[in-house]
């Protein structure tokens, strides 16, 4: 995880933030568009509506712009920036008056089914968009960042601001959940 | 490597995503890996997390255009610099931002910004002039991008053949946001698109 390409990586993002921080608009643009990818496919697997996405790009890429001047080198710069884009997700469904689930942790154990005995990969590749829409926002969350964007529970918990063992356990009962939900293909 | 932490099949099932995602350290993959030779419950659980993590990771999701979302978000953020002493514009713009009337006042930004820099940047070839009245809020705005190569007459004659007003631009990709009356937006939509020397256009509305 620490190899000196993703040190320098690291030390490219820090010097962007430090020029976007002196108004450097050309190094705005670097950020951007290196990070418009990912925030799309981590949005997109949150709010499940591209359009609403692009809007959080921007309003994510914003805060980027006119807070650059407080990143203070505590986590990475892809932690600090992914945690502005869960928050601005968070705000944006609750302008859109789409509801934001709650973990609902317990209903989950007496439905347990273990699907994984009947359902194929390939089954299971071509439905997991469908349930991955039924979890909560933070469980699709968890496991967008575990399963798509690599990051350890420790980077997870510093985006999502929680603690590390409740993002282990929202991990647990969305995977829990999601065998339930693909059980209804099997 | 006597000295193994010793997980209890819960802690293991708990930690499998990261030890599928390689995100754990050395000792506890080692424990991990340890657990799984000898719990056959454990081993189905891996491979079930190495199906949800391959069924997730392609899961295609279409990209949209970063070009597009870029010129409306320089459109946006422009002239501004952050966390230094700004310009009167800056910070009014500042001012403006999530308010329902800051596309009125960007507007009026935009047409200062194009009276102090169009008659150079547009030469003395375009006969149209950006009063602070233009700036009525029934106008359409259009992003555009031209391709680096592409001279300064050429971009004129684009721009002359439909009246279009450049508001604001250009950002280091080239990107122009124009404007021009609302009921004239797809013939100019169609305009831009058929020039070869546009790479992007996109309809911004009317910002209202």
């Amino acid at each position: 995880m620490s190899g000196p390409s993703v040190n320098s990586i690291e030390q490219e993002e820090i010097d962007l933030l430090d020029r976007i921080s002196q108004g450097d608009r050309r190094a705005f643009e670097r950020l951007y568009r290196h990070y418009f990818p990912r925030l799309a496919q981590f949005l997109r697997r949150l709010v499940r509506d591209g359009q609403l996405s692009e809007e959080i790009i921007n309003d994510t890429m914003y805060v980027v712009w006119t807070k650059a001047h407080t990143y203070n080198g505590q986590s990475r710069v892809s932690t600090w920036i992914f945690a502005i884009a869960y928050r601005q997700g968070l705000k944006a469904l609750s302008r859109v008056d789409t509801p934001v689930e709650m973990d609902q942790e317990s209903m989950v154990a007496d439905e347990f089914v273990e699907p994984d005995k009947q359902l194929s990969e390939a089954q299971l590749r071509r439905h997991i968009g469908g349930a991955l829409d039924r979890l909560s926002f933070e469980h699709r969350t968890v496991m967008a960042l575990t399963y798509f964007h690599g990051m350890s529970y420790d980077e997870i918990a510093h985006t999502m601001g929680c603690s590390i063992n409740t993002v282990k356990t929202r991990m647990f009962y969305a995977r829990q959940k999601l065998k339930v939900f693909l059980s209804a293909y099997a | 490597m006597t000295d193994i932490e010793i997980l209890s099949h819960d802690e293991t099932e708990k930690l499998l995503p990261w030890f599928v995602n390689g995100t754990l350290n050395e000792e506890q993959q080692r424990a991990v890996r340890e657990h799984l030779q000898s719990c056959p419950e454990c081993s189905a659980a891996y491979s079930w997390a190495c199906s949800e993590r391959a069924a997730i990771y392609t899961e295609q999701e279409a990209v949209p255009d970063v070009e597009a979302s870029l010129a409306r978000m320089m459109a946006r953020i422009e002239p501004r610099a952050p966390g230094k002493t700004s310009s009167f514009l800056g910070r009014m713009t500042s001012l403006l931002v999530g308010k329902p009337w800051m596309p009125v006042a960007l507007a009026l930004q935009a047409v200062l910004v194009v009276a102090l820099g169009l008659g150079v940047f547009m030469q003395s070839h375009v006969k149209q002039y950006v009063a602070l009245s233009d700036a009525d809020s029934g106008k359409m705005k259009i992003a555009i991008v031209f391709k680096p190569d592409t001279t300064v007459q050429r971009m004129q004659e684009i721009l002359r053949a439909i009246n279009a007003n450049i508001v604001a631009g250009p950002t280091v990709t080239f990107a122009y946001v124009v404007e021009m009356p609302a009921g004239e937006e797809s013939s100019a939509l169609r305009h831009f698109k058929q020039a070869p020397e546009i790479s992007l256009v996109q309809s911004l509305g009317s910002g209202k």
